[in-house]
């Protein structure tokens, strides 16, 4: 649930307001005791093996990630009995309201070509997919599941979908999650809208609808009583139940709740151990898909890889979405800001390997030569690859540097000083994949 | 103020729960920074647990006469900010986060200073405004966490810590 936004506008008032909650946070007394289960849980992850490090966490698909965070105060098992019973959430971040209840999305996608790292690729020429920013382009993994042919499929698929969550979110996420919290001083209980993963409509009835598990995420058949009230839409319009029937590839809205209530000899807000727990299903909408069921796939989605502009760099496109990385090295020079300094990123596959100095050809085909403190790249193939598969980094993995420099500054030497952060890109096309370079 | 260099020397011996008291110091402020830039409580604190993470994994690397090990922190955790926001294609207003990044950073405020804070906020009326300043800005706590303790919506606390920190304003001006 996103929280009231706390004010803030644009330019001058925020810097001011920004500023002056820095001075209240520093102005807390020493002896003032901190969020414990925050603390708990940053110590617990760092006493954890290392190769559960910042790339195994971004391989949870995120809305499910995001989903988990807001019941961590709950019992391990709860958190775990909560994720294997989820849909996948309508994501927290509250984009541009989609008017009215549909408008079809549209995505217009280029034909395949081949991208200087080999892999197919296409250009997003224009979308209306609802958000305020979409990638560039989209490059096919090597082990994707997905021809390049059927890559504008999968993009106008997925546009749809997320055309739906953000509907859902915007039309029940206020109205769910309003006062929805506390129930007393003991129990708890959550309330939310989500929106499952494509399916089918196996069998339907006025009194409930089974839908299919068609997908990796949902393989069991799920049985939901109908409401009086649920909507039945399709077209981005309000229909008649008479216009579903078993077959038709769907999405289903949920209300989503839970109730905790702890212990009886728990006393105190900080109880871990909860005697009973529950969570619930309550349908809001069934939601017609215009598109093949193949289309709307999760691992069809997770074959591709977004590209947007690289921060800093507008000529440049870098990897983001489903992928992940291992860092190599980290820089922790203070960064001078009274030179406005800014952070900028650079990815880009290998060209040259010379010790602490290796060079990258980035999209747009410029070469970056960039200088670190040491063999960074030895030192992983060496001391680390075995913790990761055995992989090796070479000529042609695929590299992002993130660097300190001048806004108006725009060198393609990226000097030791400069350097912030080197991470090795991963290609994950599923969860539990072995690690593979990029 | 901790001894920051204690607890890194200590770290670095071996002794990891000494990390323990970076987090307990640094926390609070490095999540509403990630909250600030992200719109939503949830993932600033997702971020800020990653910040502290990355920073601990890197902290062999760490050296007091280059940096101070909460502008390094901060540092990690916007960038963490930037690839999030990037990630859920949401717009990226580099500058302002830039900015916000540097004025956060108060490195050099005096006691004098904070003990008129702390004065300011005991002050303020009603006394439930200082609660949840206290609640928010040295507690951690979420106005999701406050809204729980007063039994009200966090629409409500959202008001009430706008109040507060006009009031506030108005007193330290």
């Amino acid at each position: 649930m996103d929280e009231p936004c706390k004010g803030a506008v644009e330019g001058e008032i925020i810097m001011k307001d920004s500023q002056f909650e820095a001075k209240l946070v520093a102005a807390k007394p020493v002896n003032y005791a901190s969020n414990a289960e925050f603390t708990d849980t940053v110590m617990d992850s760092i006493q954890s093996s290392e190769i559960l490090s910042s790339w195994v966490r971004k391989m949870s698909v995120n809305k499910k990630e995001t989903f988990i965070m807001k019941f961590k105060h709950l019992p391990r098992i709860a958190i775990i009995a909560i994720a294997l019973g989820a849909l996948v959430v309508v994501s927290t971040g509250a984009y541009a309201a989609y008017q009215l209840l549909w408008q079809k999305p549209e995505a217009s996608v280029s034909k395949p070509t081949t991208s200087q790292s080999g892999r197919k690729e296409v250009s997003l020429l224009f979308s209306q997919c609802g958000t305020q920013y979409s990638p560039e382009r989209y490059e096919l993994k090597r082990d994707a599941t997905i021809t390049a042919d059927q890559i504008e499929n999968v993009v106008k698929a997925q546009c749809e979908l997320q055309t739906i969550n953000e509907w859902a979110e915007t039309t029940y996420g206020g109205k769910l999650s309003d006062g929805s919290y506390s129930l007393d001083s003991k129990s708890q209980a959550m309330r939310h809208p989500g929106v499952s993963l494509a399916t089918h409509i196996k069998s339907i009835s006025e009194s409930s609808i089974t839908f299919s598990g068609q997908s990796k995420y949902n393989t069991q058949d799920t049985t939901l009583d109908v409401p009086k009230n649920m909507r039945y839409i399709a077209n981005g319009t309000d229909v008649t139940s008479t216009q579903f029937k078993p077959g038709d590839t769907v999405v289903y809205v949920t209300s989503q709740g839970t109730r905790q209530t702890p212990k009886e000899d728990c006393t105190t807000d900080a109880c871990r151990e909860f005697g009973e727990y529950f969570t619930t299903h309550a349908l809001i909408a069934v939601i017609k898909l215009n598109r093949p069921f193949d289309d709307y796939d999760q691992s069809a989605w997770q074959s591709l890889t977004e590209l947007s502009v690289c921060q800093g760099n507008k000529e440049d496109l870098c990897l983001g979405g489903y992928s992940g990385s291992i860092d190599l090295y980290m820089n922790t020079k203070s960064q001078d800001f009274k030179e406005k300094i800014i952070s900028k990123e650079i990815q880009g596959v290998i060209t040259e390997l010379n010790g602490k100095n290796f060079k990258i050809k980035s999209s747009s085909r410029s070469i970056y030569t960039v200088t670190t403190p040491s063999d960074i790249v030895s030192y992983f193939n060496n001391n680390k690859s075995a913790d990761y598969n055995n992989q090796k980094i070479k000529i042609g993995s695929t590299l992002s540097v993130r660097y300190n420099e001048k806004e108006t500054e725009h060198t393609k030497t990226i000097d030791v000083d400069k350097v912030f952060w080197v991470t090795v890109k991963l290609e994950i096309v599923k969860k539990g994949d072995p690690v593979k370079l990029y | 103020m901790i001894d920051e260099q204690k607890h890194i020397t200590q770290i670095l011996n071996g002794d990891t729960n000494a990390y323990r008291g970076l987090v307990e110091r640094y926390q609070t402020g490095l999540i509403i920074h990630c909250e600030n830039i992200l719109k939503n409580r949830h993932d600033g604190e997702d971020v800020a647990q990653e910040a502290f993470i990355k920073a601990y994994k890197n902290l062999n690397n760490f050296s007091k006469d280059k940096a101070q090990f909460s502008t390094w922190l901060y540092r990690i955790a916007t960038n963490l900010c930037i690839d999030l926001l990037r990630k859920n294609k949401r717009q990226v207003h580099i500058k302002d986060i830039e900015e916000r990044l540097e004025v956060v950073q108060l490195n050099h405020i005096q006691e004098e200073e904070i003990q008129h804070i702390r004065k300011v906020i005991q002050e303020l009326e009603p006394p439930k405004y200082a609660e949840i300043i206290k609640a928010y800005f040295w507690e951690g706590k979420s106005y999701q966490e406050i809204a729980k303790k007063y039994e009200t919506s966090t629409n409500t606390i959202g008001t009430w810590m706008s109040r507060a920190k006009v009031q506030l304003k108005g007193k330290l001006s």
